[in-house]
């Protein structure tokens, strides 16, 4: 199914605003499938998790809209990306990771048993101890000393 | 704690004081937002006070006064959160501020007060200090992780040795034994040599009559024997003395754990996991053991052994000596170098282990669903593929482990070949030559050579051993320096044999020193009155009868006991007159009559039969084939849920308390189960004062007065029908909802 006519906008306080039967509703995105498929399945629901609409491809909503959604959800689904390792460390039960992200220089921590994940697009991704997402690269675009201090975990 | 998140994560620990100095009102509460607009990590300080939302950098600061502000919005994404401050949907937001996870505790603290203060409610408990509050917050889950930062290692050592101190006399005569151990292992090396030089040598060149080599060649075998002797006689003391001792020190640590674990509040207990808990009094004191009773001793033999080697060797000849010594030191650095190699390959081995084990903890409990569907094939494919994945992971530990070892042992013997290399001219030189070595004292030097690799092998691995040691060292010590947050030990202790009346006097209570789960709660309670406790789930029922058994102190207000503070009454006498039947009771690993029975001393087994009966649980107890001595509990007889319930009220009706807390005693339960429960506890509720928290009103019918709890305090009481009359009361819309289900459950 495509779009031919506009659907969103944001209100002035920022807010997405879906238009559904002649109103303008506050509307929240979920994707369905978010690190396999990011741009596809995504719902579009209230506050309160009543869906409004659904779309299997971003690319079936109108040029303006596809870009106003894909711009929307690069920012708040956003995920610290690595770009660089500069060590791994175990200390007393946790291991700690010191790294270049694009956001700048970080370094956080994960339990032992803890290791990156592989998703869907070939990137690694691991969780801290608070909570915090880091997007590790594949290990083809990691210089070779990082790929030598990841590859104990990942591979 | 400042200096700790600095180290840890590399930020400041606390509001910098080039910013509080500009800020002049009272700082209630601080936050970092570390991300800006762009999502690049940044610093900037999100500060309440009381008139204004503040957010600082070091270069300048921008206030919104609260009262500007209408709505507090957070948004949550993966590794993102905002706090977007509104005045007006149709305006710009006044204030949008960024910040990771690692922020987020603090930040739901500060947009909770925000939203406190600008519908203007009161903060008057909000007494905590905000930079424990915020560095609290920001630390927890590291501390959670690992206990052991805030200490130093030395001290945990140290504190961890002290426990040998009641043991002084065994560790005396365990270090004895390891120590004369460890010496007399260095006699026959040199008797040896003794024998060479002073007897065949002399013997051969026909310096000495063979009568009386041969007397002292027997003198020397004696030697040895004793020797060989004492060295197991003191390896004997050692152990025997060192194992039983670590055992003691085990055995002490265990009983101190868990008398303080008992000693412990419940919100020790809401914070820790259970398994975490378990493995501090049960595998933690065992690593302590085996470090005591073999690790200390193991790493100081291996320590005197090398050092009194290398000092024999150097005395013997001092050529020869260097060239053994010298190499150690390489020796242990490529161990070292080799054990973080294998951490790492133990460390992929173990990833893909758990990949297998995954498989079977899938597929094993979920069997039934495999066959329903067919996928046998399938998951017998996944597993060989994650089986052959880690066959190869463990060859790869294992080519590494049978390479290094041999080439270490080869560069050893090398080590040796040169001594043979630069021994050999000297051994053939003239005897009267300044380098002449003796064959006797060669010999000595190969057999001590033997003797070298197994302590370099053993403090190659001291680092690991000792750092294991000290992180169990440290998870026991950190429960042990908990202080219980409720101390029965100060105050009146005053014994009351209560009554029941209770009353609530602008009672506050919060969880973690900002969000009000009990707000201004003021109420009484007469003696022997029923109270029902209504209202959706997280509204501070259950928190209200917590504080009323003081789990949890509150943090202002009063809570009166037939008219004294309950913190003035002696705990364990005033939790002894109150009863509580929960909605999932129980039960410990035991007979059932030991389960009705708990808690009381003696017991007459009449009086527990009639408590069963008046909890409607005598029939079921006796169809069981060992009735009241049927073991219940973990690994014991499976009771159903109801069942388990009917136990918990005999236990109530046994204990004969003052007040009783009902929670939510009838859910989960079939219709039949729930009448006969129903029936149970109408018989216990007689003559008490009673808490009673359900979600099914019908349960309630008994209840003298009905409180509907909302979001920390009483939003309605007063009788079934008096609540029922309000037009458009919580209570009446609860009624009429409920009624609606059951009607449209009979249709």
């Amino acid at each position: 199914m495509t779009y031919s006519e506009n659907l969103f906008k944001f209100n002035n306080s920022g807010q997405l605003q879906l238009f559904h039967k002649e109103e303008w509703i506050n509307i929240r995105i979920t994707r369905c499938f978010p690190w396999t498929k990011p741009r596809e399945f995504l719902s579009f629901h209230d506050e309160e998790g009543l869906e409004y609409l659904f779309v299997g491809d971003i690319s079936e909503l109108t040029a303006r809209d596809s870009k106003m959604i894909t711009e929307y959800l690069d920012r708040i689904e956003f995920t610290i990306k690595v770009v660089g390792i500069n060590s791994i460390d175990e200390d007393v039960e946790l291991r700690r990771y010191d790294v270049r992200t694009a956001s700048g220089d970080r370094v956080f921590y994960t339990n032992l048993e803890d290791w990156p994940e592989k998703k869907g697009n070939g990137k690694f991704v691991i969780q801290d101890l608070y909570g915090d997402f880091y997007e590790i690269p594949e290990l083809s675009r990691l210089e070779r000393n990082e790929r030598k201090i990841l590859s104990y975990l990942v591979e | 704690m400042n200096t700790l998140i600095k180290e840890y994560i590399h930020q400041e620990g606390r509001l910098p004081d080039m910013i509080r100095n500009r800020i002049k009102e009272n700082i209630y509460l601080y936050a970092l937002a570390d991300l800006d607009s762009e999502k690049k990590f940044s610093e900037s300080w999100v500060i309440v006070t009381e008139r204004c939302l503040i957010i600082a950098t070091k270069e300048n600061i921008k206030e919104v006064t609260l009262c500007s502000i209408e709505e507090v919005k957070e948004v949550h994404s993966l590794s993102t959160h905002s706090l977007i401050f509104i005045k007006n949907h149709d305006c710009y937001p006044l204030a949008e501020i960024n910040f990771t996870s690692r922020q987020k505790i603090a930040m739901g603290h500060i947009s909770y007060l925000v939203n406190q203060m600008i519908k203007g409610r009161s903060i008057d408990y909000l007494e905590c200090n905000s930079d424990e509050l915020y560095q609290e917050s920001v630390m927890r889950p590291i501390l959670e992780a690992q206990n052991s930062i805030a200490k130093k290692q030395s001290a945990t050592l140290v504190r961890l040795l002290k426990y040998l101190l009641p043991y002084k006399k065994s560790l005396i005569w365990g270090a004895l034994g390891a120590f004369l151990a460890t010496i007399v292992s260095l006699a026959p090396a040199y008797i040896s040599g003794l024998m060479i030089d002073k007897m065949i040598r002399p013997f051969q060149d026909g310096k000495l009559e063979a009568s009386e080599a041969i007397s002292l060649a027997w003198i020397a075998l004696a030697a040895l024997i004793s020797c060989y002797v004492l060295r197991e006689v003191f390896m004997w003391l050692r152990l025997r003395k060192m194992s039983i001792l670590g055992e003691y020190v085990a055995m002490d640590l265990r009983k101190e754990l868990y008398s303080h674990l008992q000693r412990l509040s419940m919100d020790f207990f809401s914070k820790k996991q259970t398994g975490s808990i378990i493995s501090r009094v049960s595998s933690d004191t065992d690593r302590i053991w085996d470090f005591i009773a073999f690790g200390v001793v193991e790493v100081g033999i291996a320590i005197i052994t090398l050092i009194s080697l290398s000092a024999v060797l150097i005395t013997l000849d001092w050529r020869l000596g260097l060239v053994m010594t010298l190499p150690v030191p390489i020796m242990l650095f490529c161990i070292y170098r080799h054990g973080e190699h294998m951490k790492n390959l133990f460390l992929r081995g173990w990833r893909k282990w758990t990949e297998v084990t995954n498989v079977l903890s899938d597929t094993i409990p979920g069997i039934q669903v495999v066959k329903a569907f067919n996928q046998e094939e399938r998951e017998k494919k996944r597993f060989n593929e994650r089986n052959d994945t880690v066959t190869v992971e463990f060859n790869n530990i294992h080519r590494s482990w049978t390479k290094f070892w041999p080439a270490l042992m080869l560069s050893m013997h090398l080590t040796i070949i040169t001594v043979w290399w630069l021994a050999i001219p000297r051994l053939f030189s003239e005897s009267n030559s300044p380098t002449h070595l003796s064959a006797g004292v060669f010999v000595s030097f190969l057999l001590y050579v033997t003797m070298f690799s197994t302590p370099i092998e053993i403090i190659g691995q001291m680092a690991r051993m000792l750092n294991r040691a000290l992180s169990s060292a440290h998870r026991v010590f950190e429960i042990l320096d908990t202080n219980p947050s409720i101390d029965s030990s100060k105050g009146k202790s005053i014994e009351l044999n209560v009554k029941g009346d209770i009353s609530f006097k602008r009672v506050c209570f919060s969880y973690d020193g900002v969000r009000k789960v009990v707000d201004q709660m003021s109420f009484d309670i007469k003696a022997g009155e029923m109270i029902g406790l209504v209202g959706a789930s997280g509204g501070g029922k259950s928190t209200l009868t917590k504080l009323l058994t003081r789990f949890y102190d509150i943090d202002s207000g009063e809570i009166l006991i037939d008219g004294m503070n309950l913190k003035d009454l002696k705990l364990g006498s005033f939790r002894k007159q109150v009863g509580m039947v929960l909605q999932d009771p129980y039960l410990f690993h035991g007979s059932i009559f030991d389960n009705i029975s708990y808690g009381m001393d003696e017991v007459d087994r009449r009086k527990v039969v009639e408590a069963a009966k008046i909890a409607n649980a005598h029939e079921f107890i006796l169809r069981l084939p060992h009735g009241y001595d049927t073991v219940v509990g973990e690994k014991g007889h499976t009771l159903s849920g109801g069942e388990r319930q009917r136990i918990s009220i005999a236990r109530a009706v046994l204990t004969d308390p003052k007040i009783l807390i009902l929670d939510e005693a009838t859910s989960a339960v079939d219709t039949e189960t729930e009448r006969k429960i129903q029936d149970a506890l109408d018989k216990l509720v007689e003559g008490r004062t009673v808490l009673a928290i359900a979600h099914r009103l019908s349960t309630l019918r008994k209840a003298d007065r009905i409180f509907v709890v909302e979001k920390g305090s009483i939003k309605e009481k007063g009788t079934h029908s008096e609540l029922l009359a309000k037009e458009n009361g919580t209570y009446r819309k609860l009624q009429r909802m409920q009624k609606e289900m059951d009607e449209a459950f009979v249709v």
